[in-house]
């Protein structure tokens, strides 16, 4: 085994961003086949790194055509292609001797022999593509299934709190919502009616702790004013003391930790 | 379930056959591979393209993705920084580096997603990412976006700074530790 150096973790940064010469890579390479729990660890390290740098480019939004482009392209089968698991067995070859009919009706028979197998091929991937999506369909609804359960639990858990906000002197009367919060694993269920927003703005939804307010985002009521939002990672323990609402301009206060807007309700829970 | 297995168990869809589960992947990762790729190609037409050869090769390589290896996010990266870098190769870095800043500056960024819980976590993770960029020495940074976005070796990096190879290998390290470290190692793709 060769024994660890510094500088292979040098290689290891290299490795992550894809810039190792070959001499670096073939030493690092062989240095990690013969096992190096230092490097492994390093690199795994290190790939987060990397990701940070990834996130790190300016965000913009991905035009919706390349969407449809990428999915008209495997509808279709031009993304066809794809590695699929060999079940072909090769076949030895034979000597043939034979005149110019017998060659002729050898090909017509090969044809024919390769026309048959590509259509049961055809047949047997379909089959097995659909099954394939019927599992996936059925997989996705016990998915959907199993969510439901977790989220309905937040409003039957023992220490689950229910808070219901009022508005403040600047909010409207209007304006109903209420907070389903358990504590014990920082979910929550917002109920909120008459949230239709005024024009260029938008009702934001703060968690209030000891540390002063926490946006949990903007709440997009739909056409009837009515929302109904989960809420995850909220703080655990108790430490939220207050949940409110303030009306922002259109998507929200700039700063995560402070409403640059009124606060239009409140609510407080107990205890 | 957290993001990682929500997304693997996508992959194993997607491996399938199942076009629905690649759309709700290209949901979740379009908007941070398209702005990858913008970056490294410096046109939104080049960008277009990387991105959709991209999800076009994750489609017919699904079978070969290795959780074992890391999450389908990180893998959907490393795709994508590939392919934009192969596009630019040949390109004058001086034109790279002019298309690169002019989009920089022009950042769109995605609206707000309906789930305020989501969006709240994901400006978390953005305000994170800043600060842990702008929070690494200039140098630092330098070669590391440098071997990032430009796909340099650092033996040409160290040539363009003027400094020792050695004191590049050691500063492209010690960045990377830091971004890591700043980040919360669950947050990311």
């Amino acid at each position: 085994m060769s024994r660890h150096r510094d500088d292979h973790l040098d290689l290891c940064a290299a490795h992550v961003l894809g810039v190792l010469d070959e001499a670096g890579r073939t030493e690092l390479e062989a240095h990690l086949a013969e096992g190096c729990p230092e490097c492994e660890a390093e690199l795994r390290s290190l790939s987060g790194g990397a990701l940070v740098l990834a996130m790190s480019a300016a965000q913009h939004r991905a035009p919706a055509a390349v969407r449809a482009r990428v999915l008209a392209e495997i509808d279709s089968g031009g993304a066809s292609g794809r590695q699929l698991e060999t079940n072909v067995v090769p076949l030895p070859r034979r000597a043939w001797v034979a005149g110019p009919a017998g060659a002729l009706l050898a090909a017509a028979a090969l044809i024919a022999v390769a026309l048959a197998g590509v259509t049961a091929w055809r047949r047997t991937e379909e089959l097995t593509r659909r099954l394939a999506v019927a599992r996936a369909q059925a997989d996705s609804l016990q998915r959907v299934l199993d969510e439901e359960h977790r989220w309905a639990s937040v409003l039957t858990a023992p220490g689950a709190r229910t808070v219901t906000l009022a508005p403040t002197t600047a909010g409207a009367t209007a304006l109903a919502a209420e907070v389903h919060y358990d504590p014990a694993t920082g979910r929550a269920l917002l109920f909120a009616q008459g949230f239709t927003a005024p024009s260029a703005s938008d009702y934001e939804l703060w968690a209030i702790t000891a540390a002063g307010p926490t946006s949990l985002g903007v709440v997009h009521a739909g056409p009837d004013g009515r929302a109904v939002v989960r809420l995850e990672r909220i703080a655990r323990d108790g430490a939220v003391a207050a949940f409110a609402v303030s009306r922002e301009a259109t998507g929200g206060s700039p700063d995560p930790h402070k409403p640059s807007g009124p606060v239009v309700m409140l609510g407080k829970i107990a205890g | 379930m957290n993001d990682t297995e929500r997304d693997r168990r996508c992959w194993e869809r997607v491996a399938g056959g199942d076009p629905t589960a690649l759309s709700e992947l290209y949901d979740l990762y379009a908007d941070l591979l398209y702005s990858l790729a913008l970056r490294i190609v410096g046109s939104a037409s080049d960008a277009e393209e990387v991105l959709q050869d991209s999800w076009l090769q994750a489609w017919r390589s699904a079978r070969s993705y290795d959780p074992a290896r890391g999450a389908v996010g990180a893998w959907l990266v490393t795709i994508t920084r590939s392919r934009a870098l192969d596009r630019i190769r040949g390109l004058g870095s001086r034109r790279r580096a002019e298309a690169a800043a002019s989009v920089e500056a022009q950042a769109d960024p995605p609206p707000p997603t309906a789930d305020p819980a989501t969006g709240y976590a994901r400006r978390v993770l953005r305000n994170d990412v800043a600060t842990a960029i702008t929070a690494l020495a200039p140098q630092q940074r330098r070669v590391v976006e440098m071997a990032y976005f430009e796909g340099l070796s650092q033996s040409e990096i160290a040539s363009k700074l003027g400094a020792p190879l050695g004191t590049v290998k050691s500063w492209t390290r010690q960045a990377l530790l830091k971004l890591r470290e700043r980040v919360p190692v669950e947050a990311l793709p």
